[in-house]
C-alpha cells in the first residue's frame, strides 16, 4: 500500500476542516434562520444572519460550495482508486486485502 | 462456525428488534396523544413531516411570538400569488363591497354562528407588523389588522375534544391549523392591511394571518371556519390541500 493513500495533504485537511466545522454548521443555521417558527423561539438566529432574506442568500451560496466540494471530492476518490477507497470507506480498513480472507 | 450466526445472537437480535418495534409503537401512541403527529404523517415524506412537526411543537411549547417590526420597515412591494376566486358568489359579493358576506363558524362549538364583516370589526382588534414568508423564497413585511382567531373561537365556545380549526375559502385552497397555532395571540382573522381595507388581491374580505408559518397557511377569501377533532373526512384527509399537491401541512419549516 502506497504511503500517499493514507495521508492527506494540507489543502485536503483544510478543506475537510472547513466543510465539517464551517459549511455544515452554517448551512444548518442559515436553514433554521429561514423558519418563521424556529426564529420566533430563537430570534438571535435570524438576527445573526442579518435578516431572513440574507440568511436565504447565504444558504444558497453555502449549498453551492457544498456541491462543489462533493464534485471535487468524488473526482479525487475516483483518481485515487474508486474500488479501494469505497472498500476502505465501508470497512474502515484502507489497507483492505486484495484477495479477501 | 466461522462466518455463521450463532443461535444466541439470533435470539438476542430478534428480542432487540421486537423491543424496538414495541417501543416505537408506544412512542407513536404517546406522540399522537400529545398532538405531535401531523395529519400528513403517512407515506414516504410523512416521517420527515412528523419529525419536523413533533420537534417544533416541543421547541415552541411556550408559544413564543414572531418578531414584530416598526412601521418604517413595512415593505413597499407586497407580492401576491394567484388571482381572487372566479366563484360567482364571491364575485357578486366583491362587487357589492361584501355587504351581505358572512363568516360561518361551526363544527365542534357550543354556539355555531355566522358573523358579518361589521360584527367582526366591532370586536377588539389586534394589529401586528410581521414578516410574511413564501415557500418560493420571497417575503414582505406588512401590518395586519383583525380580530384574534381565539376571540372568535371563544365566542363560539370550542368544545374540549376539538383539535383543529379548518378554514374554507371561496376557492379550493382550504387549510387547517392545530389548536396551538389557532390559539396563538398573533393568529388573526385579518380584514385590514397596512392601514387600509384588505384588497381583493390580498384576500378580501377576510383572511387568516398565521405569523409563524409560511404564507400559504394564511388562507385568503374566507367563507367558513369549522372546528373539528379529526381531519380525516375533509378532502383526502391530509389536513389541507397543500399535502395533496406536494407541500407540507405544517409549514413552520
Amino acid at each position: 500500500m502506497e504511503e500517499g493513500l493514507l495521508r492527506y495533504n494540507l489543502l485536503q485537511k483544510l478543506t475537510y476542516l472547513g466543510v465539517v466545522f464551517v459549511l455544515f454548521p452554517l448551512i444548518i443555521l442559515s436553514g433554521l434562520a429561514m423558519s418563521p417558527a424556529i426564529t420566533s423561539a430563537v430570534p438571535a438566529l435570524v438576527e445573526g444572519f442579518g435578516g431572513q432574506q440574507s440568511a436565504r442568500t447565504m444558504h444558497f451560496f453555502l449549498a453551492s460550495l457544498l456541491v462543489l466540494f462533493v464534485v471535487v471530492h468524488i473526482a479525487m476518490v475516483c483518481r485515487a482508486g474508486f474500488t479501494r477507497r469505497m472498500r476502505g470507506m465501508i470497512t474502515g480498513d484502507l489497507a483492505a486485502r486484495k484477495t479477501g480472507r | 462456525m466461522s462466518g455463521s450466526v450463532s443461535r444466541r445472537k439470533l435470539i438476542q437480535a430478534g428480542l432487540a428488534a421486537a423491543a424496538g418495534a414495541c417501543g416505537l409503537g408506544v412512542a407513536a401512541r404517546i406522540a399522537d396523544r400529545y398532538g405531535l403527529i401531523p395529519p400528513d404523517s403517512g407515506g414516504v415524506y410523512g416521517m420527515g413531516e412528523t419529525l419536523t412537526y413533533a420537534s417544533q411543537r416541543l421547541l415552541l411549547s411556550r408559544h413564543p411570538l414572531a418578531r414584530e417590526f416598526s412601521r418604517s420597515e413595512i415593505s413597499t412591494v407586497c407580492p401576491i400569488n394567484g388571482d381572487p376566486p372566479e366563484d360567482e358568489t364571491y364575485r357578486r359579493q366583491l362587487a357589492g363591497g361584501f355587504a351581505d358576506w358572512r363568516l360561518t363558524v361551526d363544527g365542534l362549538v357550543d354556539r355555531p354562528t355566522s358573523l358579518s364583516l361589521g360584527e367582526l370589526k366591532s370586536y377588539p382588534s389586534s394589529s401586528q407588523i410581521t414578516n410574511q414568508v413564501c415557500e418560493e423564497g420571497w417575503s414582505f413585511i406588512a401590518e395586519w389588522t383583525g380580530v384574534p382567531l381565539s376571540y372568535v373561537l371563544d365566542l363560539a365556545g370550542v368544545r374540549p375534544e376539538a383539535k383543529y380549526v379548518v378554514f374554507f375559502p371561496f376557492d379550493e385552497n382550504w387549510d387547517s391549523l392545530d389548536m396551538p397555532d389557532a390559539r396563538h395571540p398573533q393568529t388573526l382573522l385579518a380584514y385590514g392591511m397596512n392601514g387600509q381595507e384588505l384588497s381583493a388581491d390580498h384576500g378580501a374580505p377576510l383572511r387568516v394571518r398565521v405569523a409563524r408559518q409560511l404564507g400559504y397557511k394564511s388562507v385568503k377569501y374566507l367563507s367558513r371556519v369549522t372546528v373539528t377533532d379529526t381531519l380525516k373526512d375533509i378532502g383526502k384527509g391530509l389536513g389541507s390541500i397543500s399535502p395533496e399537491i406536494g407541500y407540507s401541512w405544517y409549514a413552520g419549516i
